[in-house]
């Protein structure tokens, strides 16, 4: 882009003044909650909420431990269905690629399967699986499928062919052109993929939680703790989930970075 | 770059050429009605009978009933849900633009906010619902500000990358004919920032639609598509509640797929801004 | 000593480009290893677009141990008849003939190399070069690097084993690429146009060393190129293609001794015979 006058990379003076920003932001809100400026019953001092995830962590909630209760039991669906969605959208997703009829097939199915936010399946959901895990869970299989299967096969077909061509005039078996070429030849695109299902599941996975979930889980607590004007936990798991979801993000520009980075590739396929 | 080599076969064209050529261009269509048509014989000669999966002429029904039939219910419902939306996403896209504005052309602003943007992404919109509901109990705003805080930062990113990449050269133009700071924002920082934001406004209403149908669904609020399929719930109204999920997959597409190619086509392309 | 020899039945200027070799001084023909007879590939598109036909009559034999260029303009069919001998195109109609048998498929004995070289990008430049003797499941693990690092050598690449190829220039790319084919040691190399998407200087140092490389192994070359000069340089004989679809115009052996010099008058005489050969059977139409 032509005469990119702002946005110049000045890295440290960046990290200082948001640094400043962030400390300045927690000491006006421990100020406004200490001197009671605003009612501790509206909005808690970030002390506080320290104070009450030590409590939730310990004996205090509802349920012994429920702040590692709750997260674990989200993480748990999430990774449970997300490995489901996984298992299902990369195969599928291959198959349609290398065979057109399958997925000629499977094309309108995935465009109206995105067209429909999963939030508004879980209340036909909740007749057929009821209310508990398996809604959660068919959610994340529901929300993360598509985008894994979409990226997956855009990605094999964005594979050059002249890469098998390569692979096959060194007489390699077909299992090592899977291996070698195809695997590492979709890498990119499959954690673009990966990355915007994860995104999808996460988002869902808590909403669907406030609705369904029996036994707990970060959006059941967050909603139940709304039911007993608890905002000390409501706004303690806000920002448990806003952590949470940035660790995913973490791991995902991580996985970036020595992928897409590394080997000078970008999600669009083909290389530079 | 790959050697201009067409993708061929050494086998002949169809004879069916008509047929084969018209089902190949409308294959999309074609499999969702054949789809729908295996459904219908599931369903209709009692090979499926969950009472969670109605026949798709009972959806239609039910469709057709919400529109035209005695109490509008889907047609007001729809409408109540655009109303949220258009309302929310506006709000947001002002004091998102605006903002992204100022941080663009300020690098200590944006240099400021970033952190604070970067520790909300991860935030799903419908997480600040029960904080919503303590500060404005019950009501339209909850699910309005919903859509404000979901929709807001891709439209604030797209704001701040447009502002950002305003050509420096178009600035010189504009300070050599002696122009004012307003009038620079005017009539060049903002239409420039169109570029980048037009992309970042159909990222920003797809979160919005989500967020929408979440907080009614969430809140049971009202009227509205949400609010519909989930009270539909209590009364086993199947039929109805496939009615909205369609009709919600229906506005969602067309959004996405009709609005916004044509907002493109009338402004970007039209003005040779396409990227 | 002469500096070429024409073969054509019926002189210059005709299509026909059937050849029989004569037996110069000093130049010790090999077996005929690939012949091609009327040899046509057609394109079906399957989007409903008439049939393209790339190559429409080729005949040539390539002879081993012999640096063989098939010259031709640009989207000629030459590239597509590399193809066919590779065994990634299938032959539409006539004869390919590879030790007297029909091509197959790709194989082991025959490496290819293209102009955009093609190399993993989820690899380093060691793992590049390895991942042929890898897939040959030939050797063991110490072979193949020992193998390897000796290529790296060969091709100017020391101290760039580990780095990925995104980060290298093009020449550093190109070599990789000869040297992750080279190193599985097969009987011939096929290039496609390997140096036209490099820059001048670069492009005479990979001429130079890939001259230099040509002569110490016992591999036949098949070169394709637009480039007059380049096939000069390098090759023992020169087919040369009419414009799409193609003929083979005529075959010419250049004999001059190696290393080739750019400025060598018998080498600028055949540039300009080739040129007017070229020149003659191009089309105006700057497409083609």
């Amino acid at each position: 882009m032509a005469g990119h006058a702002r946005g110049r990379w000045r890295p440290s003076r960046n990290i200082c003044i948001g640094a400043a920003s962030v400390g300045t932001v927690l000491l006006l809100w421990q100020t406004m909650s200490s001197l009671g400026v605003v009612p501790t019953v509206l909005l808690p001092g970030p002390v506080t909420l320290a104070r009450q995830a030590v409590v939730l962590a310990g004996q205090g909630g509802a349920v012994p431990f429920q702040l590692e209760h709750d997260i674990t039991l989200t993480m748990v669906r999430l990774l449970g269905g997300f490995a489901c969605a996984v298992a299902l959208a990369v195969p599928l997703g291959v198959i349609s690629a290398l065979w057109p009829p399958a997925g000629k097939l499977l094309q309108p199915v995935f465009a109206v399967l995105m067209a429909v936010p999963a939030i508004a399946i879980v209340p036909i959901l909740m007749l057929i699986t009821g209310i508990g895990n398996a809604t959660d869970v068919t959610v994340v299989i529901f929300t993360a499928f598509v985008p894994i299967a979409v990226y997956v096969h855009e990605g094999v077909k964005l594979v050059d062919r002249r890469y098998y061509w390569t692979a096959r005039s060194f007489g390699t078996r077909p299992v090592d052109v899977f291996r070698h070429i195809l695997l590492p030849g979709i890498a990119v695109p499959l954690i673009a993929g990966l990355r915007m299902g994860m995104g999808y599941a996460w988002r869902s996975l808590i909403a669907t939680e406030s609705l369904t979930a029996l036994s707990g889980g970060l959006g059941y607590s967050i909603f139940q703790a709304a039911q007993f004007f608890d905002t000390r936990t409501i706004y303690l798991y806000m920002v448990v989930i806003a952590l949470l979801g940035f660790g995913i993000e973490a791991l995902f520009r991580h996985a970036e970075r020595r992928t897409a980075i590394r080997w000078g590739v970008i999600a669009s396929g083909g290389s530079q | 770059m790959q050697p201009a080599h067409a993708r061929g076969t050494a086998c002949e064209p169809p004879r069916r050429g008509r047929l084969a050529g018209f089902v190949r261009r409308h294959s999309n269509p074609l499999i969702l009605i054949a789809l729908l048509a295996i459904w219908q014989m599931l369903v209709g000669f009692g090979l499926v009978h969950n009472p969670a999966v109605p026949s798709p002429t009972a959806i239609a029904h039910s469709l057709w009933k919400g529109f035209l039939g005695p109490h509008h219910i889907l047609a007001i419902a729809t409408a109540a849900t655009l109303g949220r939306l258009i309302l929310g996403f506006a709000i947001a896209l002002l004091a998102a633009s605006a903002l992204g504005l100022l941080a663009g052309r300020n690098d200590d602003i944006a240099a400021a906010l970033n952190p604070l943007v970067a520790l909300w992404i991860p935030l799903p919109g419908i997480v600040t619902i029960p904080v919503l509901s303590l500060w404005l109990g019950v009501g339209q705003a909850v699910i309005v500000c919903t859509v404000i805080f979901s929709a807001w930062i891709p439209l604030y990113l797209g704001a701040l990358q447009g502002a950002r990449s305003v050509a420096a050269r178009q600035l010189w133009v504009a300070r050599s004919y002696g122009a004012t700071r307003w009038s620079t924002v005017c009539h060049i920082i903002v239409p420039s920032a169109l570029v980048q934001m037009l992309p970042a406004l159909r990222v920003g209403m797809g979160y919005a639609w989500r967020a929408v149908i979440a907080a009614e669904i969430i809140t049971q609020h009202g009227e509205g598509l949400g609010v519909t399929i989930f009270a539909a719930r209590q009364f086993f109204d199947v039929a109805t509640m496939y009615a909205g999920v369609i009709l919600i997959a229906l506005l969602g597409l067309t959004i996405e797929k009709i609005l916004f190619p044509q907002l493109e086509r009338r402004t970007l392309k039209r003005w040779g801004l396409v990227v | 000593m002469n500096a070429r020899t024409h073969e054509t039945e019926g002189g210059l200027g005709t299509m026909d480009g059937s050849v029989t070799p004569v037996q110069e001084t000093g130049l010790a023909a090999g077996p005929i290893v690939v012949e091609a007879r009327n040899l046509r590939k057609v394109f079906t598109p399957q989007d409903g677009n008439p049939p393209v036909v790339a190559v429409e009559d080729v005949s040539f034999q390539i002879r081993r141990g012999e640096f063989t260029v098939l010259l031709g303009p640009s989207g000629c069919g030459k590239s597509t008849t590399l193809y066919m001998i590779g065994g990634f195109e299938k032959v539409s109609g006539g004869e390919l003939m590879l030790h007297g048998k029909p091509v197959a498929g790709p194989g082991p004995d025959r490496g290819i190399v293209f102009q955009d070289f093609v190399l993993f990008p989820w690899r380093t430049v060691l793992g590049n070069i390895m991942f042929g003797l890898e897939m040959m499941r030939r050797f063991d693990r110490a072979e193949i690097r020992a193998r390897a690092e000796h290529y790296v050598q060969h091709l100017g690449l020391a101290g760039f084993e580990n780095a990925y190829p995104s980060t290298l220039s093009g020449g550093m790319k190109q070599r990789i690429a000869i040297a992750r084919t080279l190193a599985t040691e097969p009987e011939f190399m096929l290039m496609d146009e390997p140096f036209a998407a490099l820059d001048a200087q670069t492009r005479d140092r990979l001429i130079a060393d890939l001259s230099r490389i040509a002569g110490e192994q016992n591999t036949t070359f098949v070169f394709v190129t637009h480039d007059v000069r380049e096939a000069i340089r390098l090759a023992d004989r020169i087919i040369v293609f009419s414009p799409r679809p193609s003929r083979v115009v005529q075959s010419i052996q250049v004999t001059l001794p190696r290393p080739r010099d750019s400025y060598d008058p018998r080498l600028l005489e055949i540039d300009r015979e080739l040129r007017s050969l070229i020149g003659r059977h191009a089309p105006d139409d700057p497409a083609s």
